[in-house]
């Protein structure tokens, strides 16, 4: 049996389901080519924000390798899209989210650092009394 | 800032729920306006894809933190991704009213 795949750690989900392609010319097509949110960071994080595939493999938690193959598959997809006129759909991948979470010692509730800045607060009554939060 | 809290009725008197996309009310709080009004889940009963319809009700109204007691796994996926806070209250005791005051105390 194969190994199976460590998850991918992804930023955001991307803000659309997927694209379609505008006034097919020839026969009319319905065909789509399917994109996994792992492809999908690789080619945010590699193309958009101008990351090295050794950066950008490190953010996502896999070896340099492995994104680099990632990668491929995301560059071949985009441009089977590209050029046979199909749509693309964002779906599926062994992925998961990038949360930190964290416990206020005084109000006793978690939340998430959802602005992602450095030195966070309690986002309900701003103590600076925070504990990591593990699952 | 607008809070949106997760509510059993629409009392300040009264728990937040468990259920997310489930809840009875939401509380809606303008930290800057200091107003709050309960709102009715208009998705209550929907028998899927509740919580998504709550996100999309709350993020049209400029929520930018939702308080509950409970989160489900796809909503913390959606919510993270349109950058909107989550805060889980995990004192069963914790009403409205506290919340509030405890948001309050901040700004």
């Amino acid at each position: 049996m194969a190994r199976p795949k460590n998850l991918r750690r992804i930023d955001t989900h991307p803000l659309v389901k997927g694209y379609k392609p505008i006034d097919f010319i020839g026969n009319k097509q319905h065909s789509l080519v399917i994109i996994n949110l792992e492809e999908y960071e690789s080619i945010r994080l590699c193309d958009y924000e101008s990351k090295s595939q050794e950066e950008a493999a490190l953010l996502m938690g896999v070896s340099r390798p492995t994104f680099t193959r990632i990668y491929a598959y995301a560059r071949k997809k985009v441009a089977e899209a590209f050029t046979e006129g199909k749509g693309i759909v964002f779906e599926g991948g062994r992925v998961f989210l990038d949360s930190d979470w964290y416990t206020c010692g005084d109000c006793k509730s978690s939340f998430n650092n959802y602005l992602h800045i450095t030195n966070p607060t309690c986002t309900l009554c701003g103590s600076t009394n925070i504990n990591s939060y593990e699952e | 800032m607008k809070y949106a809290i997760t509510s059993i009725k629409d009392s300040v008197k009264s728990n937040c729920s468990s259920h997310f996309g489930r809840s009875e009310y939401f509380a809606i709080y303008d930290t800057e306006e200091k107003t709050l009004k309960f709102i009715k889940n208009p998705f209550q009963n929907l028998p899927k894809r509740a919580g998504p319809s709550v996100v999309k009700l709350l993020s049209s109204m400029n929520v930018q933190i939702v308080v509950s007691a409970e989160f489900g796994e796809r909503i913390k996926n959606i919510l993270e991704s349109l950058k909107i806070g989550m805060i889980i209250i995990s004192d069963p005791n914790k009403t409205i009213e506290k919340i509030i005051s405890s948001i309050d105390n901040k700004h």
